[in-house]
């Protein structure tokens, strides 16, 4: 069989577009500001993965492609790189974080306490049935508990655990290191990767896949089991250089983190290493309210300075498969024709059955 | 007031209580746009805490504006997609900049910013209720 080029398609292709835009019409519409304050979560997830905060626009996204992660995160990278970059933030330091949950596995007792703040980790996973009737008129908010009167309204902010730990000398205390980041979103990523490209790569990684490479590494594929020093979720200013004096910045608001630090003790099998033990730690912080994406990050981190032969070792192996445009493009290109491949690929085969 | 101190209480602000700044002085100024408002992005640096290293956790979406107000500069960069908000706060910023004693406005903004920390107050309330208090067995 000779190969033959071919094109055509082009009406097929317009009507699917249509057929599109019919399934996605629905009798009772939602609202971008509807899936905003509604699916925060998502959202959220969405805006991590893009690496692009904007909950408004993500909420559009999703909108626009019934929920698609994979497509709505395409979306808004597509949209992003139509954007100039006039300004890079100052570094956000997040002992300002003004915050809404913060814990620690590590520490009972840590200044500032303990505040579990929104969390669905003691909630009974039971369906609420009660929210198939629930209308906006129809939440009925309890009284105002009296309790809270002798609570301070102040936002909350507090220090960082790993501070009283360096205080200690059981972290050790490293200078500041201000070499400019590498920016995977404009530098081909190379390997081996800086620490700056590989938590930049990490922080856009798809969740699903960045969650399997943690727990992969804490099954025994890796050897990093970590203690959670402290997890912390809440409103960190952004702030940029204010061009018209040097002097001064401006806050341009506030955006929803979460970061984890991840503490793992050195490997000790000998005396002489357990005589040498250290504290090394993972760094974890997304876009948003996503607390297993934060842990699995400062896993991933973690994993990456040990030394072995499993993948969440495998600074190549972690930092090339987990982003969400990439992965989904490239699994998403077998779908179109490959029919001279293939045809390729028959010929070998009827080759093969002929000798 | 820092720059800081009054961009932020005027990025938190909505679109109506940073028009109400505005108006007035829009009313009475002299406004040339030497950069209409344009969507940006701003590149989010972070100093992470275990090697005190800085990376890059992604871009925000942000407006920018920049004015002359009676011939003095005034520029804004606030997050998201708003550009009646970042003209306006762009305004507020070069009639500050023309007129450092201006204290009638710094006092209008102290009390926006007063507004938002109490607007918050009840939300922080019921955050710090959900704080552990640990009962250690056998004690």
């Amino acid at each position: 069989m000779a190969y033959v080029a071919v094109t055509g398609g082009k009406e097929a292709i317009e009507q699917s577009l249509k057929l599109l835009e019919l399934f996605r019409e629905s009798g009772e519409d939602i609202t971008v500001s509807c899936i905003k304050e509604n699916m925060r979560l998502l959202v959220d997830k969405i805006m991590s993965e893009a690496g692009f905060y904007s909950e408004e626009y993500a909420a559009l996204a999703l909108k626009q492609c019934e929920g698609s992660v994979e497509e709505a995160v395409f979306l808004l990278r597509a949209y992003r790189s139509t954007l100039p970059r006039n300004y890079y933030s100052s570094p956000v330091d997040t002992r300002e974080m003004r915050l809404i949950r913060r814990i620690s596995a590590a520490f009972k007792d840590i200044p500032g306490g303990q505040i579990l703040g929104p969390t669905y980790d003691y909630s009974h996973r039971l369906l609420n049935f009660s929210l198939l009737e629930e209308r906006p008129d129809s939440i009925n908010h309890e009284s105002e508990d009296e309790t809270l009167s002798d609570l301070s309204g102040d936002d909350i902010y507090c220090g960082r655990v790993t501070d009283l730990l360096r205080a200690e000398n059981l972290l050790k205390e490293v200078p500041e290191d201000n070499t400019e980041p590498f920016d995977v979103t404009s530098n081909l990523l190379t390997f081996p990767a800086p620490r700056s490209a590989r938590l930049q790569t990490f922080a856009r990684s798809d969740a699903g896949f960045l969650g399997g490479v943690a727990y992969s590494s804490m099954r025994g594929y890796g050897a990093v089991h970590p203690t959670v020093s402290e997890l912390r979720c809440g409103y960190v200013e952004v702030c940029v250089p204010y061009v018209l004096d040097e002097t001064e910045t401006l806050c341009i608001g506030e955006i929803l983190v979460t970061e984890v630090e991840a503490l793992v003790p050195s490997h000790t099998e000998t005396a002489d290493e357990f005589d040498k033990m250290t504290l090394a730690g993972g760094y974890g912080m997304i876009f948003g309210r996503n607390e297993n994406k934060a842990i699995a990050m400062s896993i991933a981190d973690a994993s990456l300075e040990t030394e072995g032969n499993t993948p969440s070792q495998d600074q190549e192996f972690v930092l090339t498969h987990g982003d969400s445009l990439e992965m989904s493009g490239f699994i998403s290109h077998l779908k179109l024709p490959h029919y001279v491949t293939f045809q390729s690929k028959l010929d070998r085969v009827r080759e093969k059955e002929e000798a | 007031m820092t720059k800081r101190e009054v961009s932020a209480i005027l990025a938190k602000a909505s679109a109506e209580e940073v028009a109400v700044l505005a108006e007035p002085i829009k009313a009475k100024a002299q406004i040339q746009v030497l950069k209409e408002p344009q969507k940006t992005l701003v590149m989010v640096k972070v100093r992470e805490s275990i090697k005190n290293s800085l990376f890059y956790l992604g871009e925000v979406l942000a407006t920018e504006c920049m004015v002359t107000v009676n011939g003095v500069k005034g520029m804004s960069v606030i997050a998201g997609d708003q550009f009646d908000k970042a003209m306006n706060i762009a305004v507020i910023d070069g009639y500050l900049n023309g007129n450092a004693s201006s204290a009638e406005i710094l006092e209008q903004i102290a009390v926006l910013g007063a507004s938002q920390q109490q607007a918050r107050q009840h939300m922080n309330r019921q955050i710090r209720k959900s704080k552990v208090n640990f009962n250690v067995m056998g004690e």
